[in-house]
């Protein structure tokens, strides 16, 4: 990731997806599939919530300009790896498991990067800020 | 979507009387982007919608000996696409190109794009009356307040949403009206108006008067601009934050400056605080920074604890950043 440490935007660079899918019979849906998680992931990590008003009692953001998702400007560069493993007998499924890890991934890569320590996603401008100016506190 | 009546008049004259026999049920349309918004979401239902498209030649980009004009019907493209705007007005272009997504901007105009209304989610929801709207509270003031004001902030604490306008007024740019009573041309800086002076606009503009042209000087040798939009994702969001800075300089020294700030107020927000740290001073990180401070020094949050504070260091580095990027140097 790139942390602009002024401005609390993270940008993801570049995620490598290892994935344990079997045997894989077609590449391109692999590589789609394993894509398609990461980009949730991403989305997971820094952009998707979902606001609700304590004093209406509503959601704010019910749309999707104000619901945030990754869009092509968010898009890292992606390495997909197959992982066939050499007793691998059959062929398993792949949903989109990435987006499992992908959030984790990117937190532990802002601490790597800035030393900032972030416990809640989505790692918005403002928590990025909070969060480096803890780190900042604590050296 | 209500139904409504459509207007196509053929010159300025026309369009100003059919606005004016509808009076408050009727509304001016150009590109739409904003207006189709509010419609569809019935924040607004207008019965008469009179399309400023039909008149012929407002569309007009000029750049001559002393400075820029533009017509109401420009569109975001054009701006951010023009080469000379580019390098002589560079924050206009900065800020066109900064806006929504390439669609938008292909159809979205210039007037439209000051004229925009809040973005404000209480404001958005037809099923919220809030201030604006005519209830009696603003819901930002204890409710979901993370994109709302710093600045300016009270009884409504809405931010408005133009990336154009902030570049345009530290461009220094004036805009012609035109109206029933004839044509007046007023600073961009005095078009728009605060929530404590009037709840339900955010300018001056009476709902038959229209925006027939805007000028900005052309910007004397030794000036430099630019636009820093800080916002959540690049692909398509506002500004949380942004700065338009104009700055002429002599060497290192800043002879002038104007900063406008985006994101953070009810209206484009003017820092004469952050120009006074700047004017006869040589440009360094350590006075970008000190204008920077002096921008928020008077921030005002919507309750002590709101979820905006993060706005307040954001704008600093933003005022911060965008100067040493208008002067070429880095942080």
């Amino acid at each position: 990731v790139e942390v602009d440490t002024l401005t609390g935007r993270v940008k993801v660079v570049k995620v490598v997806a290892l994935q344990d899918g079997g045997i894989i019979l077609n590449p391109l849906t692999f590589t789609s599939q394993i894509n398609g998680g990461v980009i949730q992931g991403i989305g997971m990590a820094l952009f998707e919530d979902r606001h609700m008003c304590q004093l209406t009692g509503r959601m704010v953001n019910p749309n999707m300009e104000e619901y945030k998702i990754p869009g092509p400007m968010e898009m890292p560069e992606f390495l997909s790896v197959p992982f066939e493993h050499p007793s691998a007998t059959g062929v398993t499924g792949i949903g989109e498991p990435p987006v499992i890890p992908t959030a984790a991934a990117i937190r532990n890569a802002i601490l790597n990067a800035t030393g900032a320590y972030l416990y809640e996603a989505p790692m918005t401008p403002a928590r990025v800020l909070a969060a480096l100016a803890a780190a900042k506190r604590r050296t | 979507m209500k139904a409504f009546e459509y207007v196509n008049p053929t010159d300025i004259k026309s369009a100003v009387n059919e606005l004016t026999r509808a009076g408050a049920r009727g509304k001016l349309i150009a590109g739409g982007i904003d207006l189709l918004g509010e419609m569809k979401d019935y924040i607004r239902t207008p019965d008469v919608l009179v399309n400023l498209k039909s008149v012929p030649n407002l569309n007009r980009l000029q750049i001559g000996t002393k400075g820029l004009t533009l017509g109401p019907l420009v569109t975001l493209t054009d701006i951010a696409e023009h080469p000379q705007i580019r390098q002589t007005y560079t924050a206009l272009a900065e800020a066109a190109e900064s806006v929504g997504t390439p669609q938008i901007r292909n159809v979205g105009t210039i007037g439209g794009n000051l004229c925009q209304r809040p973005r404000c989610w209480y404001y958005r929801d037809e099923h919220v009356l809030c201030l604006k709207k005519g209830g009696d509270r603003c819901y930002a003031v204890n409710g979901e307040n993370q994109y709302h004001a710093i600045l300016g902030g009270g009884p409504s604490w809405i931010v408005h949403p133009s990336d154009c306008a902030p570049a345009l007024m530290a461009l220094n740019a004036s805009i012609e009206i035109t109206g029933p009573k004839g044509v007046r041309t007023v600073p961009l800086e005095k078009f728009f108006v605060l929530p404590m002076d009037n709840i339900f606009q955010e300018n001056i503009l009476q709902p038959n008067e229209i925006i027939t042209r805007i000028s900005v000087p052309r910007p004397p040798i030794g000036a430099k601009s630019h636009y820093l939009k800080i916002r959540h994702k690049e692909s398509f969001d506002w500004a949380l934050s942004g700065a338009a800075v104009y700055l002429v300089m002599r060497g290192a020294a800043v002879q002038d400056a104007r900063i406008v700030l985006s994101g953070v107020a009810p209206i484009p927000w003017r820092s004469r605080e952050a120009e006074a740290v700047l004017k006869g001073k040589m440009l360094t990180p350590v006075l970008a920074e000190r204008a920077g401070a002096a921008a928020v020094a008077k921030a005002k949050l919507p309750n002590p604890n709101a979820h905006n504070a993060y706005k307040i260091p954001l704008t600093r580095n933003a005022v911060q950043l965008a100067l040493l990027h208008a002067a070429g140097m880095t942080a």
